[in-house]
């Protein structure tokens, strides 16, 4: 199936919508495009967009095989295959993550700085959603 | 009682049960154990009871390896000895400092840890702060209680130091020992050589003379060496003892303190924080322990690394302009420069809303309030114990015509990696808690950086011979009647300042003398 932008589901309005997930059905939800993901992930540093660019772009500069929206997505979205449904559970998703990834020693080193992999690579993925960098 | 060597006779013999040679923690507190016994006790003490510049001078040595303090600054010839430039930090040595690691090599004391408890606490008693505590129930009840932060027992633990106003022995016992019937204190009194008795297994006699050239001997059936860390070794080389296996000397270690990074809180309003940051600033630093974190021995076993702990310094100011000039003109400006500073405050924020607290950090920390955001790592660090570390006899002599010393520091591979990995397992526990976040800055020794002024290792305790200068009891091997007080005979340093632990050391070896000198 070729995935659509969700630019064009939000366009639709939402009895529009409706017609379309019943057409395509409900495993486009659950499988959500890393598209998709790519952008409500780069959502989570809304606020803090300035500080995320600036970790990104220096963690890209040193890892440039992640330097696309979708890899960083899907390496984000691990086994999980799907983002919790709202902007709490997904920031706590994040932080339960962030966690484990020191748990477990998935960390990584940026200008010296001993970082989880998964704060990191939301920090490039806001950065390569637009916006010059630092 | 007190005498002074200048005022004796020309080639005056004086006789004791045990001659103590060093007036420094381990030998003053071995005399005050030897008050109201029945042994005669003399106490040679190479200085007066103030510093002088010619009798300190006798300290002066070579530095040929690495960087290390100037010999005759390091370490101090009068009454008290090193304790008069003591910091007054105090913590006990681990149960893992005591155990034999493969990973380790030459790790092990004759002795447990259990085995020391007993002298550490009479050590609290003789130095006069009584019991205290060194684990994390004990740093939480120096903070009126705050909660300890929930480490996994499997990665890492908190440990307290202790901090207390540093104690000059001379000053603090040379009261009790002047009015004490049955030791003396001969002031300006240098040894000079331990001779042997005729069938070489014993100590007969030792040699001493004042700079003004006065000379005598001590005769007396226990001798006791207590000249410091340094110093106890070349008076072995020089005598020729305790050196059938080409030890004495070596194994030199100090405690390096690398400045090894620094770390970001999550949460600058967390008081768990409080214990860690020290000194701090709403705290009068006597009597409040510091806390420092200490890797598992399953993670030291897992990463070969040797035990380690890391202490954090609070910085006021962390992103002030003043500041990072401050520590420019200090000469640590690579450690603190701008771009550390603003890629810390960039991070800070991200991981702040990532936890969804702290979104006024910023404001708080320029209003002027007291917030925990920064802080900076250092590592309390040990050095695996190295045969190549070692101090030897120079062709220099003093003014009595012995050979000065030539100190070869060494710091190997193993040690570095052993910094780097401590940084990275705190790092990774903490991570793993939501508390912080760390920078690990120490990537190789530095030409020049902090150490403990912490002499040990030169006559090393093992039950083996081959293995160490001194036994379980720090009797020197093959020697009936000598023994060996003091840091020098660590085998390993722990990440523990060792006066607190050469005392307790001491009182051991007093009563082992009790019972059989």
């Amino acid at each position: 199936m070729k995935a659509l932008s969700r630019r064009a589901v939000l366009v639709s309005g939402a009895a529009a919508t409706a017609v379309l997930m019943a057409a395509i059905g409900w495993e486009f939800y659950s499988v959500q495009p890393e598209s998709y993901l790519a952008d409500d992930l780069s959502k989570v540093f809304a606020d803090y967009r300035e500080h995320a660019l600036y970790i990104g772009t220096r963690y890209l500069q040193c890892t440039p095989h992640e330097a696309n929206r979708e890899t960083l997505a899907s390496l984000l979205k691990g086994d999980a295959g799907t983002l919790p449904a709202n902007a709490e559970e997904i920031r706590r998703y994040l932080r339960d993550r962030i966690r484990q990834d020191f748990a477990q020693d998935r960390i990584t080193e940026v200008e010296g700085w001993l970082l989880s992999k998964t704060e990191v690579r939301l920090c490039a993925i806001t950065t390569l959603s637009g916006g010059p960098h630092v | 009682m007190f005498n002074d060597a200048r005022q004796l006779s020309q080639n005056q013999t004086l006789e004791a049960d045990i001659c103590i040679i060093g007036g420094g923690p381990a030998g003053i507190t071995i005399a005050c154990e030897m008050i109201g016994t029945r042994n005669k006790v003399i106490l040679l003490e190479s200085g007066g009871l103030e510093l002088e510049p010619e009798t300190q001078d006798l300290y002066r040595g070579q530095n040929i390896g690495r960087h290390y303090y100037d010999l005759d600054i390091c370490r101090l010839r009068f009454f008290g000895g090193t304790s008069n430039h003591w910091g007054g930090w105090i913590r006990r040595l681990q149960p893992m400092d005591f155990v034999k690691r493969p990973w380790v090599p030459y790790s092990g004391w004759p002795i447990t840890h259990d085995d020391l408890i007993p002298y550490w606490e009479r050590a609290e008693v003789l130095m006069g702060f009584g019991p205290i505590g060194f684990d994390a129930l004990a740093l939480s009840k120096g903070y009126d209680g705050i909660k300890p932060f929930p480490f996994d027992p499997k990665h890492m633990h908190a440990e307290a130091t202790h901090w207390r106003r540093p104690m000059h022995f001379g000053e603090k016992f040379g009261p009790e020992l002047k009015k004490a019937d049955n030791v003396t204190v001969m002031l300006h009194a240098n040894a000079l050589q331990i001779d042997r008795s005729g069938s070489g297994t014993a100590v007969d006699r030792v040699r001493y003379a004042t700079l003004d050239g006065k000379k005598g001997l001590v005769r007396a059936r226990t001798f006791i060496l207590a000249t410091g860390g340094i110093e106890n070794a070349r008076m072995l080389m020089i005598s020729n003892i305790g050196n059938d296996h080409d030890l004495v000397g070596r194994f030199f270690m100090d405690h390096p303190q690398p400045a090894a990074g620094m770390l970001v809180t999550i949460d600058d309003t967390d008081k768990r924080w409080t214990p860690y940051a020290y000194p701090h600033p709403d705290r009068h630093s006597e009597n409040v322990p510091a806390g420092c974190m200490v890797p598992s021995p399953e993670v030291q076993e897992r990463e070969g690394m040797i035990n380690n702990a890391v202490n954090f310094v609070f910085v006021p100011s962390y992103f002030s302009k003043g500041f990072s000039s401050l520590r420019r003109a200090m000469g640590k400006a690579e450690s603190y420069d701008q771009s550390t500073a603003t890629f810390g405050e960039n991070l800070r924020n991200v991981i702040s809303d990532i936890d969804g607290i702290a979104r006024d950090t910023s404001h708080r920390l320029r209003s002027g309030r007291t917030v925990l955001q920064m802080m900076e790592i250092g590592v309390l660090a040990q050095q695996a114990p190295n045969p190549n570390s070692r101090i030897t006899l120079d062709s220099e002599s003093d003014p009595f015509g012995l050979p000065r010393l030539k100190m070869h520091w060494q710091l190997t591979d193993f040690d570095r990696h052993g910094v780097i990995r401590t940084v990275h397992h705190v790092a990774r526990e903490l991570g793993r808690m939501g508390l912080a976040r760390i920078k690990l800055e120490f990537k190789d020794w530095a030409p020049s950086f902090d150490y403990g002024y912490h002499h040990m290792g030169t006559t090393r305790m093992s039950n083996d011979p081959k293995m160490g200068v001194v036994d379980s009891n720090c009797r020197v091997h093959g020697m009936a009647n000598l023994y060996v007080a003091g840091s020098s005979v660590f085998p390993t340093s722990g990440n523990s300042p060792p006066t607190y632990n050469l005392v307790a050391l001491a009182l051991r070896m007093a009563d082992h003398l009790k019972m059989n000198a």
